[in-house]
């Protein structure tokens, strides 16, 4: 009787017949090139997304919370974008898996990969929103309708959707006294839901500031058309 | 001097076919081993060795000669002994592995002790059926294929710190398992 062939005879038999090929190294060259463009893709996309988290903080003056003590704090918390922040996060852990592809991915643990591309991540975002005119650039061209698909309205909503229900307020600023101002809303629509609030500055504020013209944020509680501000800021 | 391993892929990627045979020598028994050990299991691994040399002749282009091969092929073996554990059912690591999340001491081999390692080693034949497949798998690599730690990373891609990690408690839980074995059935 003859013994079973051993895997190295039936492997070489298969080889010698042609059944089993070797892939070219073209092959393995495109899928590193297609692992790595993946790659670069979703951390473009993810500091782009970083960046417009920081320019609707700016754009919208919610950033202006955290310099208004506790209770300003707790507002922003409630005010900043999660789903968007999730997003990012969500492409951030897809960008560490990938990258597990490569030998320097797979030999640092996960924790640190995905603090470290997070970082990455905002230190750019935030490079792009604060150190050039990308966003805004993008601002006024959807203001003027020249972005693509839902781009125009994404970028639109972050400037004229004022919480009020949250104690946020933005206007222009009509007429100072020595303790508050007049504002009126300003949400860059003609929808004639347009009005004006009186604003009581905190305490120790000064109004030399201000200046009539300018655009304010204020983060108050509203009686009617009066607001007692806890907070107010001029907005660029 | 004994041709290496890497020397002999690279002939093989040049188009020298016939010299995949003396590879496939050097491992045969040695995946076979790994295999029977990692799936706790006496049966013939037989087609799963014919499995993993078809996947690394298809393969060999991928692999970079300036590396060593045996973590490669391992690699390789490591991916189909899972997948064949898939297939039974089992549960081969859970999820998410905690041990590649978080950050582990940089790990570096030491010098092993001859009497531990025989320990070990015996034990290993005793205990292992009792843990699981990624105790199982790290042991073996470590005590009974003589990798390193590096190289046991590149196989399981994950941080070396995660090796030494895993392979700490695999040795607890093997002590463990061993003398529970002793109280059950006095040998």
């Amino acid at each position: 009787m003859e013994p079973n062939p051993t895997p190295k005879d039936t492997v070489l038999e298969r080889i010698r017949t042609g059944e089993i090929a070797m892939r070219p190294k073209l092959y393995f060259l495109v899928r590193t090139i297609v692992v790595v463009l993946l790659a670069l893709s979703i951390l473009c996309i993810s500091v782009l997304l970083a960046g417009f988290i920081s320019f609707s903080l700016r754009v919208g003056g919610h950033d202006s919370l955290l310099s208004f003590g506790p209770r300003g704090f707790s507002t922003f918390l409630a005010l900043f974008p999660w789903p968007l922040a999730l997003a990012d996060l969500v492409l951030i852990a897809l960008l560490a898996w990938l990258v597990r592809y490569f030998k320097f991915g797979y030999r640092h643990s996960a924790i640190i990969l995905l603090s470290t591309a997070a970082f990455f991540a905002l230190l750019f975002g935030l490079g792009i929103d604060r150190g050039t005119s990308l966003e805004d650039v993008l601002f006024d061209r959807a203001q003027r309708g020249e972005l693509p698909g839902p781009l125009n309205k994404v970028y639109r909503d972050e400037h004229r959707h004022a919480p009020e229900e949250l104690g946020v307020f933005r206007g222009i600023i009509v007429s100072i006294d020595d303790t508050s101002f007049l504002m009126t809303y300003d949400d860059l629509d003609d929808d004639g839901d347009e009005h004006t609030w009186t604003v009581i500055l905190p305490p120790g504020s000064a109004t030399s500031t201000l200046t009539v013209g300018a655009r304010v944020y204020v983060a108050g509680d509203a009686d009617g058309s009066l607001i007692r501000a806890y907070g107010v800021r001029l907005l660029p | 001097m004994e041709e290496t391993d890497e020397a002999i892929a690279i002939q093989v990627q040049r188009g020298n076919a016939e010299r995949f045979g003396a590879l496939m020598e050097r491992y045969q028994e040695r995946l076979s081993r790994y295999g029977r050990r990692f799936l706790a299991d006496r049966d013939d691994v037989t087609g799963l060795v014919q499995d993993i040399f078809v996947k690394a002749y298809k393969n060999i282009q991928n692999f970079d000669v300036r590396q060593r091969f045996s973590p490669w092929l391992y690699r390789i073996a490591h991916n189909e002994f899972v997948s064949e554990l898939r297939r039974r059912g089992s549960r081969p690591f859970t999820l998410p592995d905690f041990d590649t999340l978080l950050a582990h001491a940089p790990a570096e081999d030491t010098e092993l002790d001859v009497r531990e390692q025989e320990e070990l080693r015996a034990l290993i034949d005793r205990g292992l059926a009792r843990l699981t497949s990624a105790h199982r798998e790290v042991l073996v690599l470590y005590y009974i294929e003589g990798l390193r730690y590096r190289e046991i990373a590149d196989v399981l891609k994950v941080p070396p710190g995660t090796v030494a990690a895993r392979l700490a408690r695999a040795k607890t839980a093997l002590r463990d398992a061993a003398t529970e074995l002793t109280h059950a059935y006095g040998t």
